[in-house]
């Protein structure tokens, strides 16, 4: 099978506290994976470890079959972070920033890819302008058109809809399906669960930095709510974290 | 309410203090609290010993009639050229929490403007304690230190929402800025006409006068008692003697005048009722964008937005190209002001000494600029910190990016290096032709005078600013935590001593650094003389192996460095939160 992410074991713990225990799953080219869980259940520092930004305690991430702790570089290469909160260069404008990420990944015939994107993102009559100039929504666009113009085959968005108007929220679904349909491996932490639910094909739950479900959203359903197909991804979900929760 | 507010303010200081004794679990923090503790322990305890014996009070009493009228003098221009700042939005510093939960709550403007105040005082109560016991104000006196800190700070509240209401009136920036020129030229012309009815003698030249007014400083305190002038300094006059008071008495008077003054500032403040609320909400989201832009380093925001990029930078070569065309953009749109000011000042001196022809003046200016350029590297890397340290509050995104600790690290010192070797060789070069110029004939002069001197300068130049800006890059990567200090951060004395650990480590480092190279030069200099006396490059040929010892410990230093940045792990040193 044609993995974009594999993720065996991962394990990372802050001194005594274990964030992520033990967590595995795999994401097939072309394939979406949401992952969800209630606050503080260990999502982001998943997400950090998948794209390298901080080294797992233990456990084994492969991305695009290369071994994220041996050929850190070369993987890298292959994937996108888009954390939740946009960290842009305050110093850099729109246009510089594109200019910055596509030598950071050998990107050529960059202008012919930037305008696109810039339309795509709305900030095409902005491309002069600073971060400071910028919106929160737009800022994140912005990093996520960093993050879209080297065509990564794995995608990691934490939250990518925080602060994003209407229109901004179809484009980047669209964007998703897009790029997903094109090959790419997609992992999408988010709390919007029918968002999950609208994109997604497998979803991981975790809680208290285990994993306590994993399957296909139809089999998940199917499997939690006992049969019953007037349930959403969200019923399921409460009921799931709901169970594993220990009492009071 | 006041209750309520005071509550908040206790709780704040309480848990905040809690939370730091909690970060000493942490060695790094440890360390930086062992050394900051020893710092202060020793400040105090030679204070006390100078003082006898525990006997400080007293001693800070006496201050001079004529220093408290300077003091008086420095407190009345604060006090008038405050009403000359441009802002006039009426804004007041409240933090985010503040606004979430005080603004919407059913609380009148005036109740606020309390809230701020009563905020305000740990902080308040700290600054007094630290001036008091580090002698800043050798003959201050703790509770005057806080009253006049904390009247002034409400002074400059109801300064705040007074331009806010002259631009109501339509009264602007420009109106205002006239205004206080006016007052300042006013006093200006009355203190010189006071100077000049001073003795002759004491206008001559600096000597002379503390001569003349020095055996009797109540000579100099005389223009003060003139009726005009003391109607003048009456209110600045209280702020002066409460912070430095002359007996117990005058600081009780003092005092008691200056929180009777806090309390008109306020109550006139409050009456003024301008909408500020509006205004802080913006400089509450400016501050934290600059806080998440990295706090308020040195070179971190924008001021020149303009500027354009250093060169067109090319879709595919070497990734670190990439990193350097970021920094130089970021210095020259964040730190080129410091450019201009050191280009302007090299270029000022040559200007003066070319102007006054004079051989003194060629050796005085040369070895001016001669020692410009030997601490140019050490306060230099501190100014231009466009590298690493500019982007720690990106280290996230930075460590998703496909490139290695060690070639990111080497990419990101280089735009500063550029930069600050440029300016430390064109110091050392000129200094040196300066001295030349002047036709000294010391053997030190001589030395440094000489063409072998420029090239030894070039050679070194590079791998000892690499060495420094390698030192100060260390410190976020091996004290994350450290280096991401923002405004709001707590301070005392762990920030001190993690200040004073990184600065005595930096010394320690550079010096262990050069040793190996000083080691080696001396036997170099002697075979390079030997075999090339003469030759016009027989110092370059000297310098070679230091220079290539400094180089290779660079080499290693980078290395090392990466490979630690490789396996940095940036949620445990910053107190991320796990979600």
């Amino acid at each position: 099978m044609d993995y974009g992410i594999e993720v065996i074991g991962l394990t990372k713990n802050y001194d005594s506290f274990v964030a992520v225990k033990d967590f595995s799953f795999a994401v097939k080219r072309g394939e979406v994976l949401g992952l969800v869980g209630p606050n503080g259940a260990g999502k982001t520092t998943t997400l950090r470890a998948l794209a390298g930004i901080h080294p797992p305690t233990d456990g084994t991430i492969r991305i695009c079959g290369l071994d994220l702790r041996n050929d850190a570089v070369d993987a890298k290469r292959h994937l996108a972070f888009m954390p939740d909160e946009p960290r842009l260069f305050d110093y850099l404008t729109v246009e510089e920033h594109l200019q910055f990420v596509a030598r950071l990944y050998q990107v050529t015939g960059v202008r012919e890819k930037m305008d696109p994107l810039l339309h795509e993102f709305e900030l095409a009559d902005r491309r002069k302008a600073l971060p400071g100039e910028l919106s929160r929504g737009m800022k994140q666009k912005l990093m996520i058109a960093c993050g879209f113009l080297h065509d990564p085959d794995v995608i990691i968005f934490d939250e990518p809809l925080t602060g994003l108007d209407p229109l901004g929220i179809r484009r980047m679904k669209e964007s998703i399906v897009r790029r997903s349909q094109a090959g790419a491996s997609v992992i999408l932490s988010s709390h919007l669960l029918h968002l999950v639910e609208e994109l997604c094909d497998t979803v991981a739950v975790i809680q208290h930095g285990a994993r306590i479900a994993y399957d296909t959203i139809d089999n998940l359903k199917f499997k939690i709510t006992s049969g019953r197909n007037d349930l959403s991804l969200e019923d399921a979900f409460l009921k799931i974290t709901a169970e594993e929760t220990p009492p009071a | 309410m006041i209750r309520t507010f005071l509550t908040v303010a206790f709780l704040t200081l309480k848990n905040r203090i809690l939370q730091r004794i909690r970060r000493l679990r942490q060695p790094r923090y440890l360390i930086g609290a062992i050394a900051g503790a020893v710092y202060f322990w020793y400040m105090i305890f030679r204070r006390l010993a100078a003082a006898g014996n525990g006997r400080i009070l007293l001693k800070t009493f006496g201050a001079s009639p004529v220093v408290t009228d300077v003091a008086s003098v420095v407190v009345l221009m604060i006090m008038t050229l405050a009403w000359a700042l441009p802002s006039d939005s009426g804004g007041i510093e409240f933090s985010e929490a503040e606004i979430a939960f005080l603004f919407p709550a059913p609380l009148r403007r005036r109740d606020l403007l309390l809230y701020k105040i009563l905020r305000a005082q740990p902080q308040a109560l700290f600054s007094a304690l630290i001036m008091t016991v580090l002698g800043w104000w050798r003959r201050g006196l703790f509770v005057g230190i806080w009253v006049t800190i904390s009247a002034l700070s409400i002074y400059f509240i109801l300064v705040s929402l007074g331009r806010a209401r002259l631009k109501l009136a339509h009264i602007g920036f420009i109106p205002r800025l006239l205004g206080v020129a006016a007052i300042v030229a006013g006093l200006s012309s009355l203190a010189i006409a006071e100077v000049r009815k001073l003795p002759p003698a004491a206008m001559i030249d600096a000597p002379s006068f503390f001569k003349a007014i020095g055996p009797n400083l109540a000579g100099a305190h005389s223009p003060f008692q003139k009726p005009l002038i003391r109607t003048i300094l009456f209110i600045p006059h209280f702020f002066a003697s409460a912070a430095l008071p002359s007996s117990l008495a005058s600081l009780a008077l003092s005092s008691l005048a200056v929180i009777t003054l806090a309390v008109v500032f306020f109550y006139l403040a409050a009456a003024l009722n301008v909408s500020f609320e509006e205004a802080s909400l913006s400089a509450s989201q400016k501050r934290a964008a600059r806080r998440g832009a990295g706090g308020r380093r040195r070179g971190s925001s924008v001021m020149f937005r303009r500027a354009p990029p250093p060169f067109r930078l090319q879709e595919t070569g070497p990734v670190e190209v990439a990193i350097v065309w970021k920094n130089l953009i970021a210095l020259m749109r964040n730190s080129i002001a410091w450019v201009v000011v050191f280009a302007a000042t090299l270029m000022f001196l040559i200007g003066l000494a070319l102007w006054s022809h004079e051989p003194s003046a060629y050796k005085a200016i040369g070895f001016g600029m001669l020692w410009i350029a030997a601490f140019f590297p050490l306060f230099a890397t501190n100014i231009f910190a466009n590298d690493l340290r500019l982007d720690m509050p990106r280290l996230e995104v930075l460590k998703s990016y496909p490139i290695s600790g060690e070639r990111l690290i080497a990419a990101e010192i280089a735009a500063p290096l550029v930069v600050i070797s440029i300016l430390e060789m064109l110091f050392a070069a000129a200094g040196s032709v300066l001295i030349g110029m002047s036709g000294e004939t010391s053997k030190f002069a001589q030395i440094v005078a000489t063409p072998q001197f420029i090239v030894t300068v070039l050679l070194l130049t590079l791998p000892i600013c690499a060495v420094q800006l390698l030192i100060r890059n260390a410190v976020p990567v091996l004290f994350p935590a450290w280096a991401m200090r923002s405004k709001d951060e707590p301070r005392g004395f762990v920030a001190s001593g993690q200040r004073l650990v990184t600065l005595a480590g930096n010394l320690l480092v550079l010096a262990v650094c050069l040793i190996p190279a000083a080691i080696v030069f001396l036997p170099s200099l002697w075979l390079a003389h030997t075999y090339f006396g003469g030759s016009a490059a027989f110092v370059g040929i000297a310098a070679m192996p230091a220079v290539a010892i400094i180089a290779t410990e660079v080499w290693f230093g980078v290395k090392a460095l990466g490979a630690q940045f490789d396996v940095l792990d940036v949620s445990n040193e910053t107190d991320v939160l796990v979600s």
